[in-house]
């Protein structure tokens, strides 16, 4: 089964996101902390993650860095939700490597389909390396 | 001394014969006075008065009639009657007895002498104590003039005094300006329609007071030049029923300048001044003339101080009375200006320091011998961007002005020697022609200011961050369950979550719109400039309303070329448009139009949304671009008629940011009744200053190396 993590440290946006994606039969890895997911991440190797920018522990920015720059996590497309303003953001998100940057408050069957457009694409990927 | 005094008759508005008792009692004369002919008689017979003054209009008996019964009785046969009036009757008054008649445009200093004198008292005591007690009033006029610096106030209480002195009922300076006009100068009492007659050219005015004075005509013959006919102190009754006596004298500068006229009347009963006061009205008008010359010297130093070469080589020679007036008060400047909070620089034209006040010497850690090396904008001097950069050159305050010959307000750069922020402003010195001969710059520390709104925006900003966490998962559920994702749901759940659904959205907006102001606010709203057609975003704009429009029976016509490319920002000028249409849309009844037109013109676009809604009430149509402002709100013309009125008042200030945030300006032009039209332009070619600023390459022509 394909995997999503999801890192927000609103439970809330975690439940909605976690109902939606496993109507749509994703396995979904959550936390609340940006360490966390980063150590998640490597260990799991998950075929997309969603991340918010801003976390305790480590930023969603900063996740997204490191692991687009570690070895074998580089194809996995990451989704950044942001709380602040699109132009910004998405200059930020292509600065640290980010697949997509989503403004909060999303339309979740937007974020739906970017994320099953991105993992498709991916898995795609992958599949030819392996 | 007289026991039995002196009976006077007068009405209780008459100032003069009123004024005349004062001045009596004063002089140690007891005085009874009567209000009308039989009252006269009575206290005449009781009192038995030495003299007897009195007006011809009084009630009850007149005048004559008085003088007569007085006369022909035996009891008060001996009391003197001296007739004043403005009746020019002298004859008939001898003829009832009278023993003397003034007419009232007599002086209150003659009729005084003329009583004293019929009394047999020492008239020339009593004309020295006059002429003491006017010099006083003279010193009073010079303390105001030397002791006041506000050059308007210092006029206005010197003409007071003049009017005091000259017991008027109101005085003013008619100042010439140019050539030939005369304008209402500093007055007290006079208002302007009074002395509307007088102003305006110079020698209609002139011959107008003239024939106030002399009557109609006797002016006609004249040849006189207009300051010829100017010169002449003249005092008379007008026939005019506004007033009853007018002074008038000119301000003559040097030998014979004319600077403008004195003017002073006298409402109601006369006016102390008679023909012969001449001398001091004519000091008065001297006076006059010197305190207008310190007021325009006062008014002037605000920029020449800086300069006082300038200051003195511009007087023309012979006016060396002035000079220890300019002294004075230049040297008081000079003090101000160095112990100002502020720090004051003076640069050259060539934008090296020249001079700098005490604020501005320790601000940027110079010394008088030092500065001269350096320009403001040099590395030594510490003024970097608030980013740290050093200035661009070309855009330095002290640049712009030193090349366009404008002043450049609020700059904030950043000081990193004491880790303040500092607002710089600067203004051209500039001479009659224009010509830029130097720059004032002032730095203000705004340090505090600045960190109060960084603060405020930050505020801002995180509780809009704050806020689009909890109407995340608020919209994600609506969705979901609108969706069906959730269950079924049946119509009046499904009414339910769309009036749900619909007002998380009008909130995301507002919450948006709130960042987006505060960020125009803050001059730091992010452009995203690529290479776009204007009409497509037009179009995009008038599609998306389009069904708004049509559920209101509104049609949009548009007049929209294709091909009208520039570097913007696509999405904030789709909001520029979607913006100024819903509020076209809101504001239009049902059957109504909107017209939507842009065109190329010069470097510039220009785009028009026109309405053909109420309008809105003219004094509003700056207001409507300030933050929060709603039209209509204040008693204005038009209201949103629908209860959706999403907008909380930002809508238009931030088309506003956006539009100038591209270099571009918006404004609006309304007919009550008739709708209103939204203009903005948009620069075509970024970065080309003469398309944003068409007037901005002047000033380099007058440069001065």
């Amino acid at each position: 089964m394909r995997r999503i993590l999801v890192a927000d440290d609103d439970a809330d946006i975690l439940d909605v996101l976690r109902f939606v994606l496993a109507q749509e039969g994703y396995e979904v890895l959550t936390t609340m902390d940006g360490l966390e997911a980063e150590r998640i991440a490597l260990q799991e190797a998950p075929n997309l993650i969603i991340i918010d920018a801003v976390m305790p522990g480590k930023s969603g920015w900063r996740v997204c860095e490191s692991l687009k720059s570690s070895p074998g996590m580089g194809h996995i497309p990451i989704i950044i939700l942001s709380g602040w303003s699109q132009t910004k953001d998405i200059e930020r998100g292509k600065e640290v490597g980010a697949d997509d940057v989503v403004v909060k408050p999303f339309d979740i069957e937007d974020l739906v389909r970017r994320v099953k457009a991105l993992e498709e694409r991916s898995t795609g990927g992958s599949r030819e390396q392996g | 001394m007289p026991e039995r005094g002196v009976l006077i008759v007068a009405a209780e508005n008459d100032r003069y014969l009123r004024g005349l008792g004062d001045h009596l009692r004063d002089a140690g004369v007891a005085t009874v006075f009567a209000q009308d002919g039989e009252m006269a008689f009575i206290k005449a017979q009781s009192m038995k008065p030495d003299l007897m003054v009195t007006d011809i209009l009084i009630p009850k008996l007149n005048g004559l009639e008085l003088c007569n019964r007085i006369k022909g009785s035996p009891e008060t046969r001996g009391v003197k009657v001296l007739i004043s009036s403005m009746l020019m009757a002298r004859e008939r008054c001898l003829e009832a007895g009278a023993d003397a008649f003034l007419p009232r445009t007599a002086s209150r200093a003659q009729l005084a002498r003329a009583v004293f004198g019929m009394l047999g008292l020492d008239v020339e005591r009593d004309v020295i104590q006059d002429k003491l007690q006017k010099l006083m009033k003279l010193r009073k006029v010079i303390r105001a003039m030397t002791s006041l610096s506000d050059p308007a106030f210092m006029l206005k209480e010197v003409i007071k005094q003049v009017a005091e002195i000259l017991d008027a009922s109101g005085c003013a300076v008619l100042v010439k300006r140019g050539a030939d006009i005369l304008e209402l100068g500093p007055s007290v009492g006079v208002d302007k329609e009074m002395v509307e007659d007088f102003t305006g050219n110079i020698s209609d005015g002139i011959a107008r007071i003239a024939n106030r004075l002399w009557g109609a005509g006797s002016l006609a013959s004249g040849s006189g030049t207009a300051a010829e006919s100017g010169s002449r102190v003249a005092t008379g009754a007008t026939e005019a029923a506004q007033w009853e006596t007018l002074i008038s004298a000119p301000l003559i500068e040097g030998n014979d300048r004319l600077i403008g006229i004195l003017v002073a009347v006298a409402s109601g009963a006369g006016c102390e001044m008679g023909a012969e006061d001449e001398e001091v009205i004519s000091a008065l008008a001297d006076l006059l003339t010197i305190a207008i010359r310190i007021s325009r010297l006062q008014e002037r130093i605000g920029v020449d101080a800086f300069n006082r070469d300038s200051l003195c080589s511009e007087e023309p020679q012979g006016s060396n009375g002035y000079q220890g007036y300019k002294d004075v008060i230049t040297s008081l400047y000079d003090t101000v200006v160095k112990q100002m909070t502020d720090g004051i620089i003076v640069c050259d034209a060539t934008g090296r320091i020249i001079q700098a006040n005490r604020a501005a010497q320790r601000l940027l850690g110079l010394d008088a011998a030092s500065m001269s090396k350096f320009t403001l904008d040099a590395p030594e001097i510490g003024l970097t961007t608030l980013d740290g950069k050093s200035p661009p050159h070309d855009e330095f305050p002290v640049n712009i002005s030193l090349r366009t010959c404008r002043r450049v307000t609020g700059k904030e750069f950043s000081l990193k020697r004491w880790g303040i922020i500092i607002e710089l402003s600067t203004f051209p010195l500039k001479t009659e022609e224009c010509r830029v001969v130097g720059v004032v710059a002032v730095l203000r520390d705004i340090t505090q200011r600045w960190e109060l709104e960084k603060m405020k925006t930050n505020f801002v900003s995180v509780a809009s961050h704050e806020l689009r966490t909890p109407l995340t998962s608020i919209r994600a559920y609506v969705q979901l369950m609108l969706a069906g994702r959730m269950g079924q749901v049946d119509e009046k759940w499904r009414g339910a979550l769309e009036v749900v659904s619909r007002n998380v959205e009008r909130m995301t907006n507002i919450i948006n719109d709130i960042l987006d102001v505060a960020r125009v606010g803050e001059g730091r709203l992010p452009l995203n400039k690529t290479e776009i057609d204007l009409a497509d975003v037009a179009f995009m704009a008038v599609l998306e309303m389009g069904t708004l429009a049509a559920n209101k029976n509104i049609n949009i016509e548009t007049q929209i070329p294709h091909g009208v490319i520039g570097e913007w920002d696509r999405q904030r000028l789709h909001q520029v448009f979607a913006n100024l249409l819903d509020n076209a849309i809101k504001f239009t009844p049902p059957g109504g139009k909107i017209y939507v037109r842009v065109r190329a013109e010069g470097g510039a676009v220009h785009v028009e949304v026109q309405d053909t809604g109420r309008g809105i009430n003219p004094s509003e149509l700056t207001r409507i671009f300030e933050p929060f402002y709603q039209a209509g709100v204040g008693g204005g013309a038009g209201e949103p008629d629908d209860r959706g009125a999403r907008g909380v008042g930002l809508g238009l200030a931030i088309c506003k940011g956006i539009i100038e945030g591209h270099g571009g300006r918006i404004w609006a032009e309304s007919y009550e009744g008739k709708g209103t039209t939204f203009h903005f332009t948009l620069p075509l070619r970024e970065g080309d200053p003469k398309d944003i600023n068409p007037g901005d390459g002047a000033g380099d022509l007058d440069r001065v190396k």
